[in-house]
């Protein structure tokens, strides 16, 4: 029972992760059709550039500032330089296109950074917090916590203000959209800002965790992805339940299948839905898109 | 194009081979031994060419067709020595039998979906050639492959291996060029064009698409064979994403709708590379790690955004415009950014 209790605890810690990439896939998605090869490499420049501020003397407070500054910034760079020339190519192209970020991303932290993983350690130090048996490290309290709060924001974000109802009109038919004066060049470039900025504060809080290094990136993104697309790739909370399901499906697989076969399992999970049930495997009510 | 030109063009893409190894030496960072792998990943490319080109499908899990191919030579010559060229003949089996039924679970769906299927299963390869050692010999990998032997003849130096995997990458481009030009490859581009229009004509459009990625996957598992025998050892690592993405980039680049997009591609990419393996670390002090593949994604971003049609393509493109294409190519219809003919229908 506690082994149980203490899979689900390190695969939700997992989920609340892959959740918030997922969530970026899902706002880029919607707005432009794009699915954003490249971003795990913005939770990787956010993780970067905090471990290089905090070995630096820097506080974490202005650490997450800076994760989610660079990140956001880097991302509207790219959506404004290199997707936005190309609007009106073919999917394909587009894919083409955010791969050829990613590498590119990949490539120039490497020459910045160098190959060693870098880390600090979790916002609160002490024991693990003791749960009815398993253990809860204090960092993923915060990754919790951080989860709630990306998604809270993000429903009052989408729900409450205008610029996210414009978001989510764009969403649901752009021609519409346009029609009521809403850019929706403007709103592509707020869906990148927007998506590149959570996965840049997700890289700065899962520092403590799982460490930041060069190449971080793809490996979330590609789980990011596939909680995306089981929570059916157009609702963030979709995104946000699929992450947290992914975890713990990955954690239970490590701990009662074998633990290197996990990640095939994650994307043998990736594979069947997509081929099976693109729509997604979850049909929640709340999961409409954006 | 007319016949000599043709001629022409095919003496000239023969002797870029001897021409590449005659360079080898003179320029200081191309080894006959990078020119190998070049030829390896050319070959290769020319299969995902044929699968993205004219099959319009978006493929991120070609390394795994790679890694079959590989796989197979290096665990049935070394583990039970069958001849390497049966084993390499192994290899294109089971990666064409791998690639048909990869091909119809995902074509059922399409776009971003599909070429995500494809990278998930390139995934699942790759972790399963870590985790089940006994067969592959996990992470650490297997070795003692011999070297390529047709006969009594063996491809023990670099140049000789270099000639031999030259020669295939001139097969497999004719082979490439024939399929297109045959009623297959008019089926497959009519597809491309409207699946619709195409079914309606007669054209069995998943058989097409089925078939065409089984032949990419051969050019792959080739590929593969060919790299076990000459690095006589293989792990997982060579066989992961970045292959995959990088098969991808040198296809795009070299120009996906032209049979000459694998050769020119790589060579153009490699050649890129190298030059930058150099130049690099002069301008970043203690450089390590693949940073090469910085000029990959750029050169890949370029490409697109500015000759959507790849270097191959956008000659070939050049030359029909200048009006001597007689009896050449079909003028395509609409084309978008990276040259493939428009679809009428979006899909959903």
């Amino acid at each position: 029972m506690a082994e149980l209790l203490q899979s689900l605890v390190t695969g939700l810690t997992l989920g609340a992760m892959y959740a918030m990439v997922g969530v970026g896939f899902v706002l880029i998605y919607n707005v432009t059709g794009i699915i954003n090869f490249a971003q795990g490499e913005y939770l990787m420049l956010g993780a970067m550039t905090a471990v290089t501020l905090v070995a630096a003397g820097v506080g974490l407070p202005l650490a997450f500032l800076a994760a989610v500054g660079v990140a956001a910034a880097v991302g509207g760079v790219v959506e404004r330089v290199a997707i936005r020339p190309a609007r009106g190519a073919s999917i394909e192209t587009l894919i083409l296109i955010t791969i050829g970020v990613s590498i590119t991303l990949n490539g120039v932290a490497l020459l910045v950074w160098g190959v060693n993983p870098r880390r600090y350690g979790p916002f609160t130090a002490g024991p693990p917090v003791e749960l009815a048996g398993a253990a809860l490290s204090r960092q993923s309290v915060w990754v919790f916590a951080f989860t709630a709060l990306v998604a809270g924001a993000l429903w009052w974000f989408l729900e409450r203000t205008t610029s996210g109802k414009a978001m989510r009109a764009c969403a649901m038919n752009p021609e519409a959209a346009m029609l009521q004066g809403i850019s929706s060049s403007r709103m592509s470039l707020y869906a990148f800002l927007l998506a590149t900025g959570i996965a840049g504060a997700t890289g700065m809080v899962l520092v403590p965790i799982t460490s930041a290094s060069y190449n971080m990136g793809l490996p979330l993104a590609l789980r990011g992805f596939t909680a995306a697309v089981i929570g059916g790739l157009v609702s963030p909370l979709g995104a946000i339940a699929g992450g947290l399901l992914l975890g713990v499906a990955e954690a239970s697989a490590a701990r009662f299948v074998s633990s290197g076969l996990k990640d095939a399992i994650a994307f043998a999970v990736l594979f069947a839905v997509l081929v099976l049930r693109p729509q997604g495997l979850l049909r929640l009510r709340l999961a409409s898109r954006v | 194009m007319s016949w000599p030109w043709r001629l022409a063009g095919w003496a000239l893409f023969v002797l870029a081979g001897p021409a590449l190894l005659a360079l080898a030496g003179q320029v200081p960072f191309l080894t006959s031994g990078r020119l190998v792998f070049l030829a390896i990943t050319a070959l290769a490319a020319v299969g995902l060419c044929l699968i993205m080109g004219f099959a319009g499908q978006v493929s991120l899990g070609h390394a795994a067709f790679y890694a079959v191919g590989a796989y197979a030579s290096g665990i049935l010559t070394a583990g039970y020595g069958v001849p390497p060229i049966v084993a390499l003949l192994a290899g294109m089996v089971l990666a064409g039998a791998a690639a048909a039924g990869v091909a119809r679970a995902v074509f059922r769906v399409s776009g971003h979906f599909l070429a995500m299927a494809t990278l998930a299963f390139g995934l699942i390869l790759y972790y399963s050639l870590g985790h089940f050692r006994t067969v592959t010999g996990g992470n650490a990998g297997r070795g003692g492959i011999p070297k390529l032997a047709i006969g009594s003849w063996e491809a023990t130096t670099d140049t000789r291996m270099f000639l031999l995997c030259w020669a295939l990458v001139v097969l497999g481009v004719l082979v490439a060029r024939n399929v297109v030009d045959s009623r297959t490859g008019r089926a497959l581009r009519a597809t491309g064009a409207s699946e619709v229009a195409a079914g309606c004509c007669g054209v069995n459009v998943v058989r097409a698409k089925v078939g065409v990625f089984v032949l990419g996957a051969l050019y792959a598992a080739v590929a593969g064979s060919l790299y076990a025998h000459y690095v006589t050892y293989i792990a997982p690592e060579e066989f992961g994403l970045l292959k995959s993405i990088q098969f991808l980039v040198v296809a795009t680049v070299g120009g996906l709708t032209s049979v000459w997009g694998g050769p020119v591609g790589a060579v153009v990419l490699v050649l890129l590379t190298e030059a930058s393996r150099e130049a690099i670390p002069l301008f970043v002090e203690g450089a390590t790690g693949p940073y090469e593949l910085t000029i990959y994604g750029l050169v890949l971003v370029v490409v697109l955004l500015l000759f959507n049609r790849g270097i191959a393509g956008g000659i070939a493109h050049a030359w029909r415009a200048r009006g001597r294409g007689g009896g050449g190519d079909p003028e395509p219809l609409a084309e978008d950014a990276t040259g493939r003919p428009v679809p009428r229908e979006v899909a959903p």
